[in-house]
């Protein structure tokens, strides 16, 4: 049992932390507990097992484009788009250049200006980056700005909301039918699309939003900006919770100052600060 | 003699950080002029959005600033977003080469002209009203589905990242 149980894990691809918990699976029955406590285990087990089997239906890139376009839309009812080209441009190319560095370069990414002064921003599944006007006001230079994108796009590369959905009660009306509201969008997709769009705007794990820190510290440092750019837009954001100016982004994200504290300490034990200087206000003040 | 250049030299010395510079309040609604670096400082003065500044030293996420207020200048902190660089054209010019002076042309494209220009490298730009504007009618009339189909039509090309790479002096 507990070898064709790791042996089916690793033909599935599960991580480490899942194939350690196929092990643990594989001794469940045995051990010194009894009565109650036993079954009690073993429905946890069984729980856990039935969780991680909705975990296997995969969603392919194309899928998850799909899934990020029905976001959009929902993004699209609460907020206008600024349409100004040449800042439009401006984040696109170097958005584009972040996601080059990433381990998604494949996915086709689309950034665009939310108009509102809101300090935010957001990354639908499958590669849709939208930033606020108060983050583009608040950040002082491109290493900066490049920092809040390389967060929005370790969202997508890690695929955050995606996993999210995968470990969802609405996986479990089985793999053929998610695959089919994929096909022709129907009441599942529409499901999958709302619960997209509440993760992101209710916000994600604490321990995402610390990932994605960390991931887009490592973009940031790939492309040969100044990576503690992204400790100044931590301390910049704390600032503006202080001033009561990221209501929304307080809700949906860690304290900045925790986040600080937990990036710089991933950043020292993975050799990640690397201060290059190029931090590039000019070309950030002709767009921006 | 000796102490008045000294005292000349001393009014001077910073001069050169923020003269070749302009700088405005780019917060929306203006920005509070205020006596130390700290959110509960008291307030000087308010900033109307647009009104020039002058940069004197940035510490942490604030900027120290002077403007003036009353026929007087005075000296304050305001956030460090909200200081804005002017952008200066003719400086960009001389001191671009390549993708950046191309980009200059975007800026000094005739103001009464549509932006055709504007829409250099990315794709779906043309069909779009273009200029500075943050939320014009023709954005409003667009409905969500259309702003959805603008979204993923915003793409650039490879030649234009490693343009824009070149030219920042990144990682190629």
């Amino acid at each position: 049992m507990k070898i064709l149980l790791m042996l089916a894990m690793c033909c599935l691809g599960f991580s480490t932390e899942v194939f350690a918990f196929g092990m643990s699976v594989g001794g469940f029955g045995s051990g010194p507990l009894g009565g109650n406590n036993k079954d009690m285990q073993r429905a946890r087990h069984v729980k856990q097992i039935y969780q991680l089997a909705r975990a296997l239906i995969p969603i392919s890139d194309e899928e998850e484009t799909a899934l990020g376009r029905g976001v959009v839309k929902q993004i699209l009812t609460r907020y206008q788009l600024d349409h100004n080209p040449e800042q439009t441009y401006y984040l696109n190319v170097l958005g584009t250049a972040l996601a080059q560095r990433s381990e998604r370069p494949q996915l086709q990414y689309h950034f665009a200006i939310l108009a509102t002064d809101d300090v935010n921003a957001y990354a639908a599944p499958g590669g849709f980056i939208f930033v606020t006007r108060g983050a583009l006001n608040m950040v002082q230079d491109e290493a900066e700005l490049a920092a809040i994108l390389a967060h929005e796009i370790a969202h997508v590369t890690e695929r955050h909301i995606v996993k999210a959905l995968q470990q969802s009660r609405l996986m479990s009306v089985g793999k053929e039918a998610v695959a089919d509201a994929f096909k022709v969008p129907d009441k599942i997709f529409d499901q999958m699309t709302k619960f997209a769009t509440n993760a992101l705007f209710k916000g994600l794990k604490k321990k995402d939003e610390y990932a994605a820190d960390a991931k887009g510290i490592q973009y940031l440092d790939r492309l040969g900006y100044d990576s503690p750019a992204m400790y100044d837009v931590l301390e910049l954001l704390d600032e503006r919770r202080k001033q009561g100016k990221t209501k929304v982004l307080a809700k949906t994200h860690p304290r900045p100052s925790d986040r600080l504290k937990k990036l710089k300490s991933k950043s020292e034990e993975l050799g990640l600060y690397q201060p290059t200087g190029i931090r590039l206000p000019e070309r950030f003040h002709h767009f921006i | 003699m000796r102490l008045l250049g000294i005292l000349i030299f001393t009014c001077l010395l910073p001069f050169p950080a923020w003269a070749s510079d302009q700088f405005y309040i780019g917060a929306r609604g203006g920005i509070d002029l205020v006596d130390e670096p700290k959110t509960q400082a008291k307030v000087i003065t308010h900033l109307p959005r647009m009104s020039d500044v002058q940069f004197v030293r940035n510490q942490r996420a604030w900027t120290k600033v002077r403007a003036v207020y009353e026929q007087a200048t005075v000296e304050g902190w305001v956030p460090a977003g909200a200081v804005r660089k002017r952008y200066n054209a003719q400086a960009a010019k001389s001191a671009s080469t390549g993708f950046f002076s191309g980009f200059s042309s975007l800026f000094h494209r005739d103001e009464t002209a549509h932006s055709k220009t504007a829409v250099l490298g990315v794709r779906g730009f043309e069909n779009e009203a273009g200029g500075k504007t943050t939320t014009d009618e023709a954005q409003q009339a667009m409905s969500i589905s259309q702003n959805a189909a603008w979204v993923e039509s915003l793409q650039v090309s490879d030649q234009d990242v490693s343009a824009f790479i070149k030219q920042g002096d990144l990682n190629p």
